[in-house]
């Protein structure tokens, strides 16, 4: 009676309380523990990456683990289309992750608020060879000569293209042509005409991954390639409402929905289901492409604009947040996973930071051939611009995604949307 | 013709029109049925094809494969449900037991002022909760989805629902209870609870589909893949399932199953409980 | 049990008179722990939120940087800056205004067709029901696939009869009529429910002495059913016009407040402002607004309900 009634209450008790324990439990042991070996320590390590990153990850850990004993890493896996937004609530109660993957737009935000940790001394260590890695890309990690993180994914965008469509139709391939020096947005939407096949639900071209919100990626390549570019060098300023700009978005509207050649807003297809022929994608994608059973593919550059190639590069770098618990085990953990030997590893998905990884032959063979990979990734290193950041990017991002509806939904012209974006982004540079 | 004959013809129109709107209600679950079954290619045919062939039952341990987490946030959904409903129920017949059958000073305007918060939109006491739950570290934990439902709007319309059946206990049994030397304690627990039966299995019902279905608070509080409920697990796998449609509704088909049985198994109860608190 | 059938053995008016005993004192603590665990989760997850929300909205509030105090900034903000609030509240009103009469008329006529002994009648009852034990999330991502641009089931079957259907989800105008229809029919069985319990309690008098004096069906539906089930119709149109000013998941999930902003309601800006770009402050604000929305008009459906009611019982 009582006693029964008793019991009942407190496993209710102790089950709700327990829950209040969540994901905390982890990183509560390290506490007290601090710096005394013997002691384990257990990291928290955030990303974004599918499936086959994160095994990739924990057959890394389970060696780092044996050579490190002490330190247990738990992955923690976000939605990219959250992680800002996630990482901040998380930041913000003191339950940040140790070690965090940030992209290029979401780095602006931690580092001017001092939240991310100082890794600098990586570089005192010889066997980790810190000069090896890419000066340029070290740029948006670093502040006042101090480094804050190290980039592990710098992949210029490319164009998958499926072979087997470009063979059918008897047409010349996008590597064909980048080698005649004709391979430009003329052609490109030559062939994208080409080899659309209503019938058969094909479409010639797709310039969006990752979700039609993820306008940066599909679109900043364009206005690059057309000579304009998002926001001025100081991020002050809209450049986007130029003539440049204008040419450039009318180009992408009219693929989708004059010369339908790509797939309408909202639709998810991807490249891998053959529907596509030729996708812009990022060297990540190599893993989902090379699963790919149905039909040949391969990799080219992006076709060139009137003013240029505009390649953008993706960017992901691995961060210590400020507020770990174990700076010494998150700092040894971020050193494991970059160092010369694991960036090896981690370059089937994302293009090396490193020299000697780059210009390697085991990187050369990590696409569809070297010569493919040296054409789409290497030569189009030095020229790859990376995506547009800004401290204030997540209002910066909601505005322009509700802004680009107006494009999608064809309810305003492409100079209507560029004076929308204008007058709506402009306050948010400040 | 005969007057059975007359009947039907003269019902036909009613028939007619139920069919219709049955149809319009019940075939997205028909469409989610058969699409889950699917082969993907076959799902964007045109004409459609109405009922999958060949029948693929595999898409529902692909949704596994493609979601290891599905299980997980299946579990979380289950055993958050569980805890909010047992925890309401047992709190609110507690609560509604003193307020219809005990005597104490105030007792109808305390009432009187939990009654008002069934009117407080969890949307306005999310932000500062929000706010203070992340200070307390309790973001990203099955916490906030717990005992807030639990304690709160929830719980004061569970207050309400118990007080209400209590009134209409006779009160010669608390009586009676009470001339044997029980206490309110044993009064309650052994008498009052097992009788509120009825009462206590519609509170449940509520109570539990209100929970399942809660996806403004796990949307909020949760970052941690492994903590995520069914509902934003859910829309997670719409932005990752591209257009793997046939997995995405497999996946939708087992998150609403367990509702739906519970529902036709209690679907009296069920309706009669709605119906009849719109009566009073 | 044996309690359950003992005789009462004191008069029941005396016994409204307590008597002081022992177990009279001690019942006012029992009492008081009963409630406890109740009053407690009101003050701390009610009472003090709400206070905590109203005395926020007068700040800047925000999870990224410290707050000040900036009086009523935010509400100015909301009524003469910002045209997204006025934005969003015309939406609210366009969502509410759309789906009250679909619902409340559909709901009834249906319950006025399911209000006969015909056979099977009771499986259309359930049929319409289930949406509304149905996940929001599940019924909304299913619903979105439906309206998919590009092979969703409803432009296929536009198609097989020969028209090309439009970009239900991507377009700003459709948008919201296509999330009304959604709505309307998840939770059209729950009020069906309700005016059929309702027009079943008529008591079936009224309706004999109307076929004797001669009234026809319109008459006895207008100046008899009506008025007999004003009660339920009045319940049901104040719930459902409180739950469609909060309406939020099927947005967020079908639309996420788009296409552009057409999609924008109350509460999935208070969402945005709070939980995406976490103004706190500002979120609040517009909150209490909507909260004072919802009073307002709980209020004037009390006093109403005294005027426009019909025979409460």
């Amino acid at each position: 009676m009582k006693k029964r009634f008793a019991i009942s209450l407190a496993i209710l008790l102790a089950a709700t309380s327990l829950t209040a324990c969540g994901s905390n439990k982890e990183t509560d042991t390290g506490g007290t523990a601090k710096e005394e070996t013997g002691k384990s320590v257990n990291l928290k390590f955030s990303i974004w990456g599918n499936d086959t990153h994160k095994q990739m990850y924990e057959d890394m850990i389970a060696k780092f683990h044996e050579s490190h004993p002490s330190i247990n890493v738990e992955i923690m896996t976000i939605p990219f289309a959250d992680y800002q937004q996630k990482l901040s609530i998380m930041q913000a109660s003191k339950t940040a992750p140790d070690v965090a993957w940030l992209a290029e737009r979401m780095i602006p935000q931690f580092l001017t608020a001092g939240q991310l940790l100082d890794i600098s001394e990586i570089k005192n260590d010889s066997a980790y060879n810190f000069a090896d890695i890419y000066p340029s890309t070290l740029n948006l990690l670093s502040k006042d000569d101090k480094v804050y993180g190290i980039p592990f994914s710098t992949p210029p965008a490319m164009i998958y293209y499926n072979k087997t469509l470009f063979e059918e139709k008897g047409l010349a391939t996008p590597t064909e042509l980048y080698k005649e020096g004709k391979w430009n947005y003329d052609e490109f939407l030559k062939a994208a005409k080409a080899l659309t096949d209503p019938a058969k639900g094909i479409y010639g071209a797709n310039m969006v991954r990752n979700g039609w919100n993820n306008w940066p990626d599909a679109l900043q390549s364009i206005f690059n390639a057309y000579g304009t570019d998002f926001l001025s060098a100081d991020g002050t300023k809209l450049t986007l409402n130029s003539p440049e700009g204008e040419q450039a978005l009318t180009m992408f509207s009219d693929m989708i929905f004059k010369d339908n050649v790509h797939p309408k807003p909202g639709d998810q297809t991807t490249f891998d289901t053959g529907k596509i022929a030729m996708q812009k994608e990022l060297f990540s994608y190599m893993g989902k492409a090379k699963a790919v059973t149905d039909f040949e593919w391969d990799i080219a550059p992006l076709p060139a604009g009137p003013a240029g190639t505009g390649t953008t590069m993706g960017y992901a770098g691995v961060v210590g947040m400020k507020d770990t618990k174990h700076p010494k085990e998150t700092l040894e953990f971020i050193n494991y996973i970059t160092n010369p030997d694991n960036m090896i590893i981690t370059s089937q998905f994302f293009v090396p930071s490193r020299q000697s990884v780059l210009e390697s032959d085991d990187f050369l063979k990590q696409g569809p051939s070297p010569e493919s990979v040296k054409m789409a990734v290497i030569d189009q290193m030095p020229t790859a611009k990376s995506l547009p950041a800004h401290p204030n990017w997540q209002q910066i991002d909601t505005k322009m995604q509700s802004v680009l509806d107006y494009l999608y939904t064809q309810s305003s012209s492409v100079q209507d949307v560029l004076k929308k974006a204008d007058t709506e982004i402009t306050p948010l540079l400040k | 013709m005969s007057n059975k004959q007359k009947t039907w013809l003269r019902n036909t129109p009613v028939y007619l029109a139920l069919v219709a709107v049955s149809v319009l209600v019940l075939f997205p679950f028909f469409w989610m049925v058969t699409t889950a079954l699917k082969e993907q290619t076959k799902i964007f045919l045109f004409p459609p094809q109405w009922l999958p062939s060949p029948v693929q039952w595999h898409n529902f341990a692909d949704v596994f494969k493609v979601q290891p987490q599905f299980p997980l946030y299946f579990w979380n959904s289950l055993y958050t449900s569980v805890l909010v409903t047992a925890g309401t129920c047992l709190f609110a017949a507690l609560a509604g037991f003193a307020f219809a059958k005990l005597q104490f000073p105030m007792r109808n305007l305390i009432f009187l002022v939990l009654l008002t918060g069934m009117m407080i939109p969890t949307e306005v006491t999310a932000i500062p909760m929000f706010n203070w739950f992340t200070k307390l570290q309790l973001t990203d934990t099955h916490f906030p989805l717990i005992v807030p439902p639990m304690l709160g709007a929830g719980g004061m319309f569970g207050v309400f629902l118990l007080r209400q059946f209590f009134i209409g206990v006779p009160a010669e049994l608390d009586e009676a209870a009470k001339i044997d030397g029980c206490s309110p304690w044993t009064t309650f627990w052994r008498i009052m609870f097992p009788l509120a039966g009825p009462s206590l299995a519609t509170l449940a019902i509520f109570t539990f589909l209100h929970s399942w279905d809660n996806y403004f608070d796990p949307l909020i509080y949760i970052s941690s893949d492994r903590l995520f409920t069914l509902p934003v697990g859910l829309k997670l796998f719409t932005d990752t399932a591209g257009t793997e449609w046939q997995l995405l509704m497999a996946a939708s088909v087992i998150a609403t199953l367990p509702l739906l049985i519970v529902f036709f198994f209690a679907q009296k109860r069920f309706i009669e409980g709605v119906a009849l608190t719109g009566l009073k | 049990m044996e309690y359950a059938d003992a005789k009462p053995q004191t008069d029941p008016v005396r016994t409204a008179v307590r008597k002081p005993n022992r177990l009279n004192k001690h019942e006012k603590w029992y009492g008081y722990l009963f409630i406890s665990p109740m009053v407690i989760g009101y003050v701390v997850f009610l009472l003090i939120p709400i206070a905590a929300a109203f005395s926020m909205s007068f700040t800047n509030a925000s999870l990224l940087h410290d707050s000040e105090f900036i009086g009523l900034a935010n509400y100015k903000k909301a009524f003469t800056e910002d045209p997204l609030f006025w934005q969003t509240v015309g939406h609210t009103l366009y969502f509410s205004l759309g789906l009250i009469p679909l619902n409340l008329i559909l709901a009834l006529g249906l319950a006025v067709l399911l209000n006969r002994k015909l056979p099977f009648i009771g499986f259309f009852r359930t049929a319409i029901f289930t949406p509304v034990v149905t996940s929001i999330v599940v019924w909304s991502i299913v619903w979105k696939y439906i309206f998919a641009t590009d092979n969703g089931l409803m432009n296929q079957l536009l198609k097989l009869v020969g028209i090309t259907g439009p970009a239900w989800l991507y377009n700003m105008e459709l948008a919201m009529p296509v999330v009304i229809v959604v709505s309307v029919l998840k939770n059209v069985g729950l009020n069906m429910v309700i005016f059929l319990a309702a027009l079943q309690d008529v008591p079936k008098m009224y309706y004999e002495a109307a076929t004797i004096d001669g009234a026809s069906k319109r008459r006895t539906f207008f100046s008899i059913t009506l008025p007999m089930i004003s009660p339920s119709l009045f319940l049901a149109l104040i719930l459902t016009l409180i739950g469609s000013l909060k309406v939020f998941s099927q947005i967020q999930v079908m639309t996420d407040g788009g296409p552009g902003t057409s999609t924008y309601v109350l509460v999935y800006y208070i969402y945005q402002q709070a939980f995406k770009i976490f103004e706190f402050g500002y979120a609040s604000a517009i909150a209490f607004i909507l909260f004072f929305l919802v009073l307002v008009l709980t209020i004037i459906q009390w006093n109403l309900r005294k005027r426009w009611v019909h025979h409460e019982q």
